[in-house]
């Protein structure tokens, strides 16, 4: 397991956020076998204000107990996890074993079915891969903030 | 698969007719054995395109896989104050460069994704992102110097052929077109997606005009489409047409002029998101748990309804169509509601497991929890 990191990087204001959203601390999670996209999400996120650490679980198969002893606010689940894990599966025990958790599905190609499945096992949103970096960031803020969102692609 | 298709025309030739197999007998084979041996082949060869496909799909997968992340450290980068205006200018011709590779490994995955496959066969398409993932795709494939134009607007509706096939069909008409393209003066592609009562129509219209009248195997190549092209496999016009007819669509060759070719691809409606309803539809919603309450809101805001909740629900307004309520308040909301309400109107829709004692009061749908997904298709 890797702890949270440390964030050095100058935070900045996010126009998308309201002045009483900047002080709320949120961590994010990333459940993902791609640790470039992990890097640079990290790296993207530490300008957001509030943003309090990434966390990563190593190896993925501890993925659940690890955000069931850390909580993060908001959990980003790739959808094609390697080495036969179900991430629908996933999904479903972190909403039981980490109900303060907002899980959010992260997929190259989305479909229809596979929105109303995640929606139904406990997940909070639904982002594409192919969606626009920005919105990816704001669906994170939106989720963290009590909305259920469904991003597709750009 | 786009070129699994090619054992389901049987009028093109096969590729193996001018391959020389050194190792076979120059024994004459008796007609059974030739027959076999050819299915053979084709079986072969039809599995071969198969993994080619497979991995194709797999290819544009994996650049989303890292675009992403390249997408996001340009906006990190991007983010730094110090940067000259010459850098911010050369970082954002980088990440249009990368946005457009975003989009040709969204089309390479439509092209190459079979489109048979039961998780794919079932999807819906959204013609406007459709168009904005195999338009790339469409200007690689053109003829050198094709102008494209198109005009797709984002108010059509979702229609029910899959987003792979439909990209299949068009490039399979592109790349025919192309060959009879090929060097004449100002070719064009005019993609149009309008609107119909019954969904949808794209077309394509190309044109093209030579001098040595090569444009004229236009119509005939994109008629038949049996000729077998280097780039492409036996897609014919045939083939084409019974699969979209699979889903609904009907594919038509309205034109054949000598500088040109006109096919409309017509769409059935699906189910939709996003809908602009004439009529105002209006939902309350009644749920304690902040999750189902925002994926309510979500899947009432996409199928066209406004939402209130009994804090923000205006009394002195009209009834809501439909309430969305859990368990644990549906007696409360029963309770509510006047008796011409209870009989009937508005719709129930209560999230939570039914209960032993059927409510006295029409038109009340449960829907579990684990089922929230189906909420979309309970709504009136």
């Amino acid at each position: 397991m890797i702890a949270p990191g440390d964030q050095t990087a100058v935070r900045k204001q996010s126009s998308a956020q309201s002045p009483d959203q900047l002080h709320d601390p949120f961590t994010v999670m990333c459940i993902d076998d791609n640790i470039s996209l992990i890097d640079a999400l990290e790296s993207r996120l530490a300008l957001e204000a509030g943003f309090a650490g990434m966390l990563r679980a190593e190896p993925l198969t501890e993925a659940v107990a690890y955000a069931s002893k850390h909580s993060p606010t908001v959990v980003l689940l790739d959808y094609d996890l390697p080495n036969g894990l179900d991430a629908l599966q996933v999904l479903q025990r972190i909403a039981q074993e980490a109900p303060a958790s907002r899980v959010i599905l992260f997929t190259g190609y989305p479909n229809r079915q596979l929105i109303a499945d995640s929606m139904s096992l406990g997940a909070w949103g639904f982002v594409s891969k192919g969606t626009e970096t920005d919105r990816l960031i704001s669906a994170i803020h939106r989720v963290r903030h009590g909305e259920a969102v469904v991003e597709l692609d750009a | 698969m786009i070129d699994g298709r090619a054992v389901l025309a049987p009028s093109s030739p096969s590729r193996f007719d001018t391959y020389t197999d050194h190792s076979m007998s120059k024994t004459p084979h008796a007609p059974s054995t030739l027959k076999t041996k050819e299915l053979e082949r084709a079986e072969l060869e039809h599995g071969r395109l198969a993994v080619i496909g497979a991995i194709t799909s797999g290819l544009g997968h994996d650049l989303r896989n890292a675009i992403m992340p390249a997408l996001l450290r340009l906006d990190t980068l991007t983010a730094t104050a110090s940067l000259s205006d010459a850098t911010r200018r050369e970082l954002h011709e980088v990440r249009s460069s990368l946005s457009m590779l975003q989009g040709l490994a969204s089309g390479l995955h439509l092209l190459a994704s079979d489109a048979e496959l039961p998780a794919v066969a079932t999807r819906n398409t959204e013609l406007h992102r459709w168009w904005h993932d195999v338009k790339p795709l469409v200007h690689a494939a053109t003829a050198a110097g094709t102008t494209v134009e198109s005009h797709v607007p984002n108010s059509l509706p979702t229609v029910t052929a899959p987003p792979n096939l439909l990209a299949q069909i068009l490039l399979a008409l592109v790349l025919h077109a192309r060959e009879c393209m090929q060097g004449s003066e100002s070719p064009q592609l005019r993609v149009t997606a309008v609107k119909t009562k019954g969904g949808a129509t794209v077309t394509l219209e190309f044109f093209a005009r030579t001098h040595d009248g090569t444009i004229a195997d236009l119509g005939k190549r994109t008629t038949s489409l049996t000729a077998p092209i280097e780039s492409m496999s036996g897609m014919t016009l045939d083939n084409l047409k019974l699969l979209l007819a699979e889903h609904g669509g009907n594919l038509t060759q309205v034109e054949c002029a000598a500088d040109g070719g006109v096919f409309t691809i017509e769409l059935a409606a699906g189910a939709q998101l996003n809908i602009s309803r004439s009529d105002a539809l209006s939902a309350r919603v009644e749920l304690t748990d902040l999750r189902q309450r925002a994926v309510v809101q979500l899947v009432l805001a996409q199928c066209g309804y406004s939402h209130s909740t009994s804090t923000t629900h205006n009394e002195a307004s009209n009834p809501p169509s439909v309430i969305v309520c859990d368990s644990a308040s549906v007696q409360g909301v029963l309770d509510s509601l006047s008796s011409d309400e209870a009989n009937g109107s508005p719709n129930l829709i209560v999230i939570g497991t039914s209960p032993l004692i059927p409510l006295k009061a029409a038109h009340v749908t449960w829907i579990a929890p684990t089922q929230l997904g189906l909420l979309a298709s309970a709504l009136p």
